[in-house]
């Protein structure tokens, strides 16, 4: 008995070959004739003889008109409970009709999709079917709802919509003249539609300005879900074959749906920032070299989206040019980044879920600073810092960045310390002889076994399925931590879907947990956070909400919420660990180190540098009595201490832990000494501050050698470590070794094309603008320090310690050029900005006190120049001595000061121990010099 | 060792299942061990030729000494196994490349009616299995053509199925992996 298909099937090819018989300019008319009133066979018929190798005329207009015959003949008929009342559109997968229920009392007027593909396969049908009952299920606002489906007589899929009354977003926006704000809202409904399409599993991916209506009311409404995955004909789950990539609008095809890759809810992602590139600037972000799918899909595979700011004002856009340029500036910044991120290649490296996207989105309306940033990884801190009270020395600030990076490794470094012994005994047991295995080359031998065990684990099929989960488990954190994390995703994936099938909750939730590792390695926090989320649940049910492991689970979730910038929920998640160690576990249990260490992270973040010490010394603690003196986690926690002493100014003592922490780097011996550099430049740099100006020097070479040996000199961290040497150098006064720093630094930034906006070339500018004035080109000088100014007004706000410091360092160049009354301005607000943010005692207040006894001389107001003087000194006594270059400098002017003031005797009573000071200094430098070399 | 096989392919034409069972890993081990030797000198070659690769093998292990029928059973099951090798071959080396540089063969005529067009090998897999699940016959059909390298008498011979049939299905196979080509490289 004969399906409808086969039968159709049967009689296709029939008349297909009846019709080949034809001569060939005859068989349009045969097949007109034999067709008569069935358009649909009609083109069907017509498209196939267009391949047989002796058919020369073209047949594609009586193709087309055969297939609009076909879409009106539905006119009038019955598809399941609906009659077809109208066409309203034809696309690329179907027919679009307007239909009524039959039989229905009300007018329920319905949007019916006639999908053009046929589907053969009763596995394909029977998923479009599964498909189709999913897709009902979604019930939102802003989903056009999916009301029934099913397949035609003549074998079509089709399926029944919620009928909207709309035009499409893209139109709604430009017949209404939106403005950015309108329409980013109207995209933030989008995305909640989306998420909540997510959150029941379900991607949309086929997001284009014709799928998404806005109705009467102005909401959008989203069409099309998922309609690319129904009609799936082959195998794998989320991977297109060819046939149906066809189905796909190729200009808005992402990436990873073009190259065949799996889809994840990034697609969409990438769908909706496509969206709203096109509504903010009228284009498309890439330009194809022709219109051709191929070379379409070439642009969206390889070229980068242009910026835009800058797509926006390009030649092909044909609006009014003032509203170019209005748009031009309002897309600069934060929405450029926004939108860049959202349209990442990788799919990895956008947005994680579209919520995210959304809330950048708000972030921007509210002109909060967005999370998305360039590919930097100091913004975070940046603009944190810059709305909450912070840090204030410029050396916390060159150092955050490195510390963002310590923490990152030392995380990854730890668990491998730990999960290599782990691993190591077990493939000892089972794979491999102990022989093999030697401490001396831990970290090397490691890698090799975990490779050897993996390939076996992976080849081995006899093993019990629990101990094989296990075992991939635990080498999964292995791979994770040096970095293979496609590896490791393959292996901790096929553990995870052993316990789909075999419970063991305790192993799953091991398993999770791993993967959540992976996930934050990967930079997929959102994901990490629902592993855990699986996991805590699980353990809930077998060990209840208060147990160990729930708490573990907890401090977890505490730091990928810290990555996440959600420190709100990282505090809860840590507060409610450390409670449940403290009733579960002995005081000083090694355990407590999590819970401390992101305690400390989060006092650190929120600006309260005392309490994040506190809970770091408490770590150090814990970390010293278990490990042993030479572990790089010991290093990196006084490292931690370090810096948070340094912004409070605590120059003295931070150095001892940054020492303590280089020595223990030096000693170690598992290979992660190639984060010398990153250990090394706070001490350097806090050297520096203190005057000891010749082992800082040392050391700037020596790490500036080192990173070079590593990366190569064109690389952004040398430069980095560059500025800093360079600025050590200005204050100085050296100013010609300065000026190479700073100008390898600016060659390096040239070669890697770095932003010109970017703000470590701020730090380049201010210190050539140190040599230029050093050198007396103070108009060359000023003009260097403003554009640096000007770059950190724009990139972290006028309202923040580092932008007031260039503007110290800018209001001294005014200064001498003879402009009292505007450096006076300049050193006042720095100073009123400095004591807003909660560091009116520190060094760089002093700097603007400086400035305001040096002002108070050129106009010889004698008396506020020595208040000002004198309370520099004092405030900087403790943290760098009256013998420090700088304070020296004071002494000078405080002695300038008497003198003017008219007490010549205490003018030269400290004048006389001030120079010999200095003397002392200079030749201590020359010195240095002269045995060591200028290094650079 | 090429009596054994005369001898296996011979039960196997005579209906012996369990022949065919041990004559095919023989076969396999032949093609792929010949196909080896021309994936790695790929560089050398810029295509393959499936059928001349067939036909080697059953150069080497039957010779050519053996009536048609059993030939085109050798041939019908080579040219499946060969098929298996190449698209395998050509995955693992698009999961490499991630799409670039796919592997072309020159088919003893090219489908598209060209002399020089290399057909993509995946492309061709995927056309063949979607036709293959609208009508079977026709996909064998092009499948023992095109990669078992037998003539068109041969294959009516080897599906049993009369001449003027034959004809009929290649061209109308013809014509619907042409569109199924042409449909999944993008649209016509």
């Amino acid at each position: 008995m004969m399906t409808t298909d086969e039968k159709r099937w049967k009689r296709l090819n029939e008349l297909l070959a009846e019709a080949l018989q034809e001569p060939a300019d005859q068989r349009e008319t045969w097949v007109a004739e034999n067709c008569r009133d069935e358009p649909e066979l009609e083109a069907d018929l017509l498209e196939l003889l267009q391949y047989d190798a002796e058919q020369t005329g073209g047949l594609a207009s009586s193709i087309a008109t055969a297939k609009a015959r076909a879409a009106d003949s539905a006119i009038g008929t019955s598809v399941g409970h609906y009659r077809i009342t109208d066409k309203i559109a034809e696309g690329g997968m179907g027919v679009v009709y307007a239909g009524q229920r039959d039989g229905a009392d009300f007018d329920q007027r319905v949007a019916i999709k006639v999908l053009h593909s046929h589907l053969h396969d009763p596995v394909a049908q029977a998923r479009f079917v599964a498909e189709r009952r999913i897709l009902a299920t979604l019930n939102h606002a802003n989903i056009a709802r999916l009301v029934d489906g099913g397949m035609t007589e003549a074998g079509l899929p089709y399926i029944v919509m919620e009928y909207i009354e709309g035009e499409n977003i893209a139109d709604y926006c430009s017949r209404n003249k939106l403005d950015n704000a309108s329409i980013i809202r109207l995209i933030i409904d989008v995305c909640g539609a989306l998420q909540y399409a997510h959150n029941q599993l379900v991607i949309h991916r086929d997001i284009k300005p014709s799928n998404i209506l806005v109705d009467a009311s102005g909401a959008p409404r989203l069409l099309d879900f998922g309609i690319a995955k129904l009609l799936e004909q082959d195998g794998s789950d989320g991977e297109l074959t060819r046939a149906d990539r066809r189905a796909l609008t190729p200009l808005y095809a992402s990436p990873e749906q073009l190259g065949s890759r799996p889809v994840s809810t990034a697609a969409d992602v990438y769908g909706v920032g496509l969206l709203l590139y096109r509504l903010l600037t009228g284009r498309l972000p890439y330009t194809p070299t022709s219109d051709h799918p191929r070379d379409i899909e070439a642009a969206i595979l390889s070229m980068p989206a242009e910026t835009p700011s800058s797509a926006v004002t390009r030649a092909d856009n044909t609006a009014p040019e003032k509203w170019l340029l209005r748009q031009k500036k309002a897309l600069r910044g934060d929405l450029d980044t926004i939108l860049l991120m959202a349209l990442r290649k990788e799919p990895e490296r956008r947005y994680a879920t579209v919520d995210a996207l959304a809330e950048d989105l708000e972030r921007y309306l509210e002109q909060l600073p967005i999370r998305a940033r360039g590919d930097t990884f100091g913004y975070r801190a940046h603009k944190f810092i810059a709305r909450h009270r912070l840090p204030v020395a410029l050396t916390s600030l060159l150092v955050v960045s490195a510390v963002g990076l310590t923490a990152f490794y030392t995380a990854r470094i730890e668990t491998e310390r730990e999960v290599a012994q782990q691993t190591a005994d077990f493939l000892t047991g089972l794979f491999v002889d102990s022989d093999h295995y030697q401490r001396s080359q831990e970290g090397l031998t490691v890698a090799e076994l975990v490779s050897t065990g993996a390939d076996k684990v992976a080849s081995d099929t006899s093993l019990d399925p629990l101990v094989r989960a296990r075992l991939l488990g635990t080498i999964t954190q292995v791979l994770t931590n040096v970095g293979q994390l496609e590896r490791a995703e393959a292996l901790i994936v096929e553990a995870l879907s052993i316990y789909e099938r075999i419970e063991s909750p305790v192993d799953h939730v091991n398993a999770l947990r791993t993967l959540s590792k992976l996930r934050l390695a990967q930079g997929r926090y959102a994901d990490g956070l629902a592993a855990l989320d699986q996991a805590r649940g699980m353990a809930v049910k077998t060990t209840g909400t208060q147990s160990l492991t729930v708490a573990r689970i907890a401090c977890q979730a505490a730091y990928l919420y810290y990555r996440n910038g959600d420190y709100d929920a990282m505090y809860e998640n840590t507060t409610f660990a450390l409670e449940r160690y403290q009733a579960l576990l002995p005081e000083d249990d090694y355990e407590f180190r999590c819970p401390y260490s992101s305690l400390a992270t989060y006092h650190q973040v929120v600006g309260e540098p005392r309490k994040a010490i506190e809970y770091e010394e408490r770590v150090l603690e814990l970390v010293s009595a278990r490990l042993g003196p030479d572990d790089i986690r010991l290093a990196s926690a006084m490292q931690n201490i370090g810096i948070t002493l340094t912004d409070l100014g605590d120059y003295r003592e931070a150095i001892d832990y940054y020492r303590r922490a280089v020595e223990i780097l030096r000693r170690v011996s598992d290979g992660s000494d190639w984060q010398l550099p990153l250990y090394m430049y706070p001490l350097a740099h806090t050297l520096g501050k203190l005057g000891h100006y010749e082992e800082a020097h040392r050391l700037f070479n020596e790490l500036v050698a080192l990173q070079i040996e590593q990366t190569g000199e064109v690389h952004d961290t040398v430069a980095y470590w560059l500025n800093g040497h360079g600025d050590m150098l200005a204050n100085l006064g050296a100013t010609a070794l300065a000026d190479q720093a700073f100008q390898r630094a600016q060659d390096i930034y040239a070669r890697i094309d770095k932003p010109a906006g970017h703000f470590d070339r701020s730090v380049t500018l201010v210190g050539l603008g140190k040599v230029a004035r050093d050198r007396g080109d103070l108009e060359g000088a000023e003009s260097l320090m403003q554009q640096a100014l000007t770059i950190r007004e724009d990139q972290i706000g006028k309202d923040h310690a580092f932008t007031q410091l260039a503007h110290i360092d800018l209001a001294d160049v005014i200064l001498r050029q003879g402009r009292p009354a505007d450096a006076r301005a300049a050193f006042e607000e720095a100073l009123d900005i400095l004591r807003t943010n909660d560091a009116g005692e520190h060094p760089t207040a002093a700097q603007a006190l400086t400035g305001l006894g040096q002002v108070a001389l050129a106009e010889g107001t004698a008396a506020d120049a020595i208040e000002f003087l004198e309370q520099a000194i004092a405030m900087t006594e403790t943290s760098i001595g009256r013998d420090h270059l700088d304070n020296v400098n004071r002494r000078l002017l405080l002695a300038d000061a008497f003198e003017q003031g008219g007490d010549p005797h205490r003018a030269t009573s400290i004048r006389g121990p001030a120079n010999a000071a200095r003397d002392r200094i200079t030749a201590d430098w020359n010195e240095a010099l002269t045995t060591s070399g200028t290094g650079l | 060792m090429t009596d054994d096989i005369t001898q296996l392919l011979n039960r196997w034409s005579a209906g012996d299942d369990v022949a065919r069972d041990a004559v095919a890993p023989l076969i396999y081990d032949e093609l792929k061990s010949i196909a080896r030797g021309v994936f790695q000198g790929e560089n050398a070659r810029h295509t393959l030729q499936p059928t001349a690769l067939v036909h080697e093998a059953y150069e080497k292990l039957v010779g050519a000494d053996v009536e048609w029928q059993n030939r085109s059973h050798f041939f019908a099951l080579a040219a499946r196994m060969m098929r298996r090798l190449l698209v395998n071959h050509a995955k693992s080396r698009t999961a490499l490349k991630r799409g670039s540089g796919a592997l072309k063969v020159t088919l003893h005529e090219s489908l598209l009616g060209r002399n020089d067009a290399d057909e993509d090998v995946l492309a061709l897999d995927e056309a063949l299995k979607q036709l293959a699940q609208m009508d079977a016959r026709k996909a064998n059909v092009l499948e023992l053509y095109y990669f078992g390298g037998l003539t068109q008498e041969e294959v009516g011979q080897s599906l049993g199925i009369s001449e003027s049939t034959t004809r009929r299905e290649f061209k109308l196979a013809r014509i619907w992996l042409r569109k199924l080509l042409s449909d999944s490289a993008g649209g016509s």
